[in-house]
């Protein structure tokens, strides 16, 4: 295709700098924006291009597509913002467009990055983000394109492929990744449409469990948890109860944490300044009592935890997490830490999910619900630690005793209690 | 998603061996039905099935037990609801120490229950109206009354000698899992008279047929033609997955079982095309599609584990049971169906549940130890839903919408309840209600003489819910299912169609499609199923793109809903409400 490409990076940069996301990827970046590389990718109707720009310590990635004003027409998704503006191209006047609002360019980059191995119908635009621009084809395969380019691979394409490597299935498998110089430019893996969060699962189970308390004869007022039993009983007797669930999820972490040490590899629990006034107050106990330490899933709460036709999956190996620790550019920092830190995670997620079901009752019914929405807590945080050790031999990776094991946990619960509400 | 496979093509060597033996075999000589319903073979596909016990449906004689002859008086009624085939319970002569699945004699009609005259007389009315009439056929084991048992453990030399299976001591196959275990310590029981431990699966009074006997296979046989001679439109084959044993397997789906399932079927279709042979096999679906055959062994089985998870669905008002379940249930061979249901004569089965499940599933539906039986719950479909008609009408609406022909329970149409102080299953065979009259209408003998108790319950007694009080309140359940019935029989993509389970983003919505392809021998339609399972409104959007420029219209009232555009198709639904969409180009 014969245009000038000067051109189009420049309807590129003026494109990017109108972008909310490049405006926040590279907020307080004083650099110029500078175009690293134009690569042609294809070069019929619509021809497409990546483009690579840098920004201070920011690398970037844009794909842009060509066409016809002819061909044009009801080709882009959200048009207007998509547009990059008018190019010549051997005289002819076309348009450059954000080549990811148009269905037949996103075909193209599967294709391309799975090296001609998959190709779709339809498509079906999914998220913006920050760090990627993500689609469905067909239902069946999602891709996630990366907008913001990280040097080396990404923590969550050496999550899903090593665990892929060690047989460990309770993930959304990997399909391919299209990588360059060992950066790592789209992802593409299965899409399972049935999936469904299990923060939606669980708040299922506390909408049933919650109305007990206005499902009374007395209009007049709530039915306390009394009439009914302790508020554990009645929230074991619950139809809604979801402890079931919770154990085979407390399984399937147990097993991923199993194939993370199995990929990646387990050390002894390093010292750390966290662990001290545990460690001070148990001196006795040496440094093999504690465990050993893994990689982390490390963002592992109720929004990761995808529940599907065949049982549940992991995933979020790496999305823009809510509250783990990020790095500059959205994603996760690679976590090595006890397993105990993920149960953790899912400890809390479980007491603030009850929560936000407390918040959805009035106001008036919060003081009748709330033993409920802390019994239904203490269940499935129960039901989850069950399934979690009884898998075998997931013992190796954690303290040595029940006690200790029970003490660095209520630790790390404490510990995100702190950072989260303080936060 | 489910789909079908192409039509397996009869093995014409063993279609010429069943020739030979069907021609050699002996036949029913005296009286048969006139009428045999011809037409579709496939017909079983399509049907809806209404289990019966005639010996609590409807005494004509007043002795106090139900009888063939009062069956063929409530034809014109389950013609009314709808019903395409009846499946009857054992009527046979019998002990009945298990409510008939303990065969005395299999060529008879119990005395109690008529004729085998009377029977022919049913199954010739029953046609007239187009029902069809499936019967019960006991094949793993007998009652210890009938002769063959007899003579086989008075002399083990006779020609009965090997009927059963005989050990001198109870030591093979001890891994087999003994079924009824709350009554029955072991598979294997001593007879004194012939000294050795015979085997059986179920009750030390039902021993089990030696199926590696030859004469065995030739009698059962025989009985198969005796029915089908006068007319019986096909058979639900009790225990079919226990016919063989074997060391070092479960006792359960060894190959020779489908070997002699095989060659049942093989007889059928030379000499009975168009009746069908339907399994009981309370297995996984990957196990329980074995008995498909490649379209040559039974035409339908059972689907057991889909049945629990239905109501468990309901009580966790969150759908991954059910989908759970049908993501894990094979293709079938398109000349196959599967059987489902709601409720039957026996427990609800909690066999093919995790054990989670199953204390889940007790802790929700049994709480009372009473209601327990064996590893199920001995209740009726109305009671297990507390009453709630919108329950029960959402379990039906997914009874009648999922892939499979669906199995009405007697009784279940009027929302009956069960008596749990009745012995073993009888509390779920208790007498059909007909109205608010002496014995509920079944019968005008004492009620000291009835077979079972008539409920007069206050909630489910005879006096509150009964046929005549439903026919007369045209906003009655049975109204509604009789209009769910006849909507149903309209589309028949819910019988033959595939089925994709589409996502929601609301656990608590379960929506599918049911297609049909313009291949198919069937108008191209589809239907869009949305269930609510939750007691609380809810709402979801749907994905429907491919779908684009269809306008859904609402089944039961022909209501337009809005048209289907790129964009997410937004759906609200009542507490425990459904829709039946189909989805319609714009004219």
């Amino acid at each position: 295709m014969n245009l000038d490409s000067d051109v189009l990076v420049e309807l590129a940069s003026r494109y990017l700098e109108r972008q909310g996301w490049f405006l926040q990827a590279t907020a307080g970046d004083k650099g110029p924006l500078v175009c690293e590389s134009i690569e042609i990718l294809a070069e019929e109707d619509p021809a497409l291009f990546r483009l690579v720009f840098t920004k201070g310590a920011h690398r970037l990635q844009l794909f842009a597509g060509v066409r016809a004003p002819t061909t044009l027409v009801g080709a882009l998704r959200n048009e207007e913002a998509a547009l990059f503006g008018p190019i010549d191209v051997g005289g002819d006047s076309y348009l450059a467009y954000d080549a990811l609002a148009d269905d037949e360019c996103c075909r193209r980059i599967l294709g391309i990055a799975t090296s001609g191995r998959e190709n779709a119908g339809r498509v079906r635009p999914v998220a913006s983000l920050l760090s990627h621009t993500s689609f469905v084809f067909d239902e069946r395969l999602f891709m996630k394109c990366y907008r913001v380019l990280e040097p080396g691979e990404r923590a969550e394409s050496t999550v899903l492929f090593g665990l892929d490597t060690v047989g460990f299935n309770a993930i959304i498998s990997p399909v391919a990744l299209w990588s360059e110089g060992g950066v790592d430019l789209a992802l593409i893996r299965e899409f399972l449409p049935s999936a469904l969060e299990g923060r939606l699962l669980a708040l299922t189970s506390l909408r049933d469990l919650l109305a007990y308390v206005n499902e009374t004869e007395d209009e007049a007022g709530f039915r306390s948890v009394e009439t009914g039993g302790s508020a554990d009983e009645v929230a074991a007797a619950a139809g809604g109860d979801i402890a079931f669930e919770m154990r085979r999820l407390g399984q399937t972490a147990a097993r991923l944490h199993l194939a993370l040490a199995d990929a990646f590899g387990d050390v002894a629990l390093p010292p750390r300044s966290a662990l001290e006034p545990l460690a001070a107050a148990s001196a006795l106990w040496s440094d093999e009592v504690w465990g050993r330490a893994i990689r982390l899933h490390g963002d592992f709460h109720l929004r990761r935890v995808m529940r599907t036709d065949g049982g549940w999956i992991i995933s979020g190996f790496g999305d823009d997490p809510m509250f783990a620790m990020t790095g500059a550019t959205g994603s996760v920092i690679e976590q090595i830490g006890s397993p105990l830190e993920d149960v953790a995670d899912m400890f809390f997620a479980l007491r603030e999910v009850a929560n936000e079901a407390l918040r959805l009752r009035p106001s008036a019914e919060r003081p009748y619900a709330q033993p409920l929405a802390h019994a239904w807590t203490r269940r499935n945080q129960g039901s989850f630690l069950r399934g979690y050790l009884e898998v075998d031999p997931i013992g190796r990776l954690l303290p040595t005793t029940g006690a200790i094991r029970d003490q660095l946990l209520t630790h790390f619960v404490v510990l995100r209690a702190e950072r989260y509400e303080l936060a | 998603m489910t789909t079908r496979k192409p039509r397996a093509v009869p093995d014409p060597e063993s279609v010429a061996r069943q020739r030979q033996r069907s021609q050699n075999a002996p036949r029913n000589s005296g009286v048969t039905a006139k009428t045999v319903l011809g037409a579709r073979p496939d017909w079983f596909e399509r049907a809806v099935f209404y289990e019966l016990l005639p010996r609590s449906f409807y005494d004509s004689n007043g002795d106090g037990i139900g009888d063939i002859p009062g069956i063929v008086e409530k034809l014109d009624y389950l013609n009314w609801l709808g019903v395409d085939c009846l499946w009857l319970l054992p009527f046979y002569p019998s002990p009945l120490r298990d409510g008939g699945y303990d065969v005395s004699d299999y060529r008879s009609v119990a005395a109690e229950c008529g004729t085998v005259e009377d029977v022919a007389l049913m199954l010739e009315e029953a046609h007239r109206r187009g029902i069809r009439v499936i019967a019960d056929l006991v094949i793993n084991h007998t009652s210890d009354q009938h002769p063959w048992f007899q003579a086989s453990r008075s002399d083990p030399t006779s020609e009965f000698g090997d009927f059963y299976v005989w050990s001198d001591a109870p030591d093979k196959w001890n891994d087999v899992r003994v079924i009824f275990s709350d009554t029955e310590p072991s598979n294997w029981t001593f007879d004194e008279k012939r000294g050795q431990y015979y085997w059986h699966r179920f009750y030390h009074h039902q021993p089990d047929l030696n199926y590696e006997s030859e004469q065995v296979q030739l009698a059962m046989l025989d009985v198969a033609r005796f029915w089908l001679d006068l007319g019986m439109d096909g058979f639900r084959l009790d225990a079919a997955a226990y016919l063989f044993q074997r060391d070092g397997y479960s006792g359960e789906n060894l190959p020779e079982t489908h070997d002699f399932l095989k060659r049942m079927r093989a007889e059928i279709d030379h000499s009975y095309r168009g009746r069908v042979l339907l399994a009981e096999v309370n297995q996984w679906p990957a196990d329980v599609v074995d008995y498909f055959g490649g379209g040559d062994e039974c035409h339908m089985c059972f689907h057991f584990p889909l049945m629990p998870r239905m109501f468990m669905a309901i009580r966790r008002e969150q759908r991954f049971p059910i989908t759970e379940i049908l993501a894990q249930t094979p293709a079938i061979p398109s000349s196959c169906q599967w059987g489902i249901f709601l409720r039957n004569h026996d427990e609800l089965t909690l066999e093919m549940v995790t054990e989670d499940e199953r204390d889940y599933m007790y802790a929700e539906y049994a709480r009372d130890p009473l209601m327990r039986k064996n590893l199920g719950i001995r209740r009726r479909l109305a009671p297990l839903v507390e009453n709630d008609r919108r329950v029960a009408e959402l379990l039906y609406s997914l009874l009648l919408s999922l892939p499979g022909a669906p199995i009405l329970y007697y009784g279940d149409e009027i929302l009956m309840g069960e008596n749990i102080y009745l012995g073993d299953r009888d509390t779920v065979r208790t007498p059909m209600q007909w109205t608010p009259d002496l014995n509920g209408g079944f019968s005008a003998a004492d009620f000291d003489k009835l077979v079972l108790p008539s409920s007069v319950d206050p909630v489910y007694g005879f006096q509150a819910v009964n046929v005549k009080a439903e026919l007369l309140d045209p906003s009655s359940f049975l109204h509604w299912l009789q209009r769910m019935l006849r909507v149903r029989r309209q589309y028949p993509v819910f019988a033959q169609g595939d089925l994709e389970v589409l996502p929601a983003n609301n656990p608590s919505i379960l929506v599918y499609l049911r297609t049909t392809r313009a291949a198919d021998d069937i108008e191209p339609s589809i239907v869009l199923c949305v269930l609510n399972l939750s007691r609380f409104a809810q709402s979801t959007e749907l994905s429907l793109g491919h779908f684009e420029g269809l306008r859904p219209i609402e089944m039961l009232g022909r209501v337009e809903f809005p048209m289907i555009s790129s964009a997410g198709y937004s759906i609200t639904i009542g507490p425990r409400g459904f829709y039946w969409l189909e989805l319609r180009a714009e004219r």
